[in-house]
């Protein structure tokens, strides 16, 4: 079990990784470079690079997020699931009881799921608008 | 109008306006249904659904007023909703809402089944070229049908807390969230209003049992018609109270403990509703641009349950 989540931890980071990489590498490079801080292009390069720092933040937030709440819910149903183990009731009871509540807890962890990947799309939304948006407002003054 | 739950909101002049629309309209109406109508939307109404209609759209643009097409939406969710208690009044053989006779006791089926298909038609004409309005009125529509043929195919059987939830989210949630959806055209707090109508479907079946008036209704007909209510999925896992709730015909002395049996698990239904909450304002913060309005609706819907 401990590697299966070093593994994940791994992909996850190696992912982050790369995405981090894309990004710094869109950074204009200073005087030095093509792009001179100030520019038109380095403006250019500037917002795309923010965007996908937005994105890879988002991303991150939303997997801790995602993570946070499938172990809530685990915590939630785990403390009922034992309790039905444990207690003196009579079978019948307890077995629907028992039904009813691991309906409940595979719902919850689809609605979660759900729930986060609109989260995370919706909040990509806004960070692709803001990228449309200062794209238009350079062309307008371009025009100018 | 009830002023308590439209000034708490903050929508007075808006749901005074679905008011104005609707007298007009009724008085527009073909002469022969003008006394039906008159009758089925004489004031009494909580307006719940429009004020939806009207809190999303706040919580999305709290800066611009509730334009006109809105109201018009609000005004059509209203003959829709009013088609449906028609309906349920007389499945029910209701005698009775809101302490007035039912139209079908009224006026008869016939006139009640007429006047509920006249509602329907002349919500799809306001409509006029709103082409997103008319197909989730539609949806709404096939929805609620299948939701109730459902909800009676499933009566008197022993089913779960699940299975509470998914008719009551097919039933009434489909109603809210179409509504969200009226006013949010994206569809993104479509999650929200399903879920809060799930939580007046459930503060309902709460009320009911605890004899609230707050809804206007009573628990009577679904305790006789053994409809699976949020404390009656509860109180069936006891296997004791499960087979009196499956009874074909039970006496009185089974409702009476079948009463009781539902009365003992509002506590737990209470917190059942707690959770509703938490996932409905879960939604309203991540997806609405202003949540307050809509976390004062959750507020106002919560209160109906009458804990």
């Amino acid at each position: 079990m401990k590697s299966s989540i070093e593994e994940l931890m791994n992909n996850y980071n190696l992912l982050f990784q790369q995405w981090l990489t894309l990004s710094q590498s869109l950074l204009p490079p200073g005087p030095a470079g093509a792009n001179v801080p100030g520019s038109e292009e380095a403006s250019d390069v500037g917002a795309i690079s923010r965007a996908l720092l937005q994105a890879l933040a988002a991303a991150a937030s939303s997997s801790l997020s995602y993570s946070y709440s499938v172990q809530s819910i685990l915590y939630k149903h785990q403390a009922s699931l034992l309790a039905l183990n444990f207690g003196d009731e009579d079978t019948k009871r307890r077995r629907a009881l028992l039904i009813d509540d691991i309906r409940g807890f595979l719902r919850e962890i689809g609605d979660t799921a759900s729930r986060e990947a609109r989260s995370f799309q919706h909040q990509l939304a806004l960070i692709t608008e803001q990228l449309a948006q200062a794209e238009a407002r350079q062309r307008d003054e371009a025009h100018k | 109008m009830n002023l308590s739950f439209v000034d708490n909101l903050n929508f007075r002049r808006e749901v005074s306006l679905v008011e104005t629309q609707l007298a007009e309209w009724v008085e527009s109406c073909d002469k022969e249904m003008i006394p039906e109508l008159r009758w089925q939307f004489i004031s009494g109404s909580k307006y719940f659904r429009p004020l939806t209609i009207f809190s999303t759209y706040r919580s999305l643009i709290p800066e611009l007023p509730i334009p006109d097409w809105l109201i018009r939406c609000a005004v059509v969710i209203e003959l829709f909703h009013n088609m449906t208690l028609v309906i349920d009044d007389i499945l029910d053989k209701s005698p009775e809402r809101r302490g007035r006779a039912t139209l079908h006791q009224k006026f008869g089926e016939l006139d009640a089944l007429m006047a509920s298909g006249y509602m329907v038609a002349e919500g799809y004409r306001m409509l006029g070229t709103d082409v997103q309005a008319i197909e989730l009125f539609s949806e709404l529509m096939k929805r609620l049908g299948v939701a109730e043929c459902l909800q009676w195919r499933l009566r008197r059987q022993v089913l779960g807390v699940e299975d509470w939830r998914h008719i009551a989210a097919e039933d009434t949630g489909s109603m809210f969230e179409i509504c969200a959806c009226l006013a949010d055209r994206s569809g993104r707090l479509r999650t929200f209003g399903g879920l809060l109508g799930l939580l007046y479907h459930g503060c309902d079946d709460v009320g009911d049992v605890r004899g609230s008036a707050a809804l206007g209704g009573g628990g009577v007909e679904d305790l006789r018609d053994g409809i699976l209510t949020l404390p009656a999925a509860l109180a069936i896992r006891d296997p004791e109270i499960g087979s009196l709730f499956s009874k074909e015909s039970p006496s009185l002395e089974d409702l009476q403990h079948l009463s009781k049996a539902f009365q003992m698990q509002l506590p737990e239904a209470e917190r059942y509703l707690d959770q509703v909450v938490s996932q409905a304002r879960k939604e309203a913060e991540l997806f609405a641009n202003d949540p307050e309005p809509l976390y004062a609706l959750i507020a106002e819907t919560r209160k109906l349950s009458g804990g």
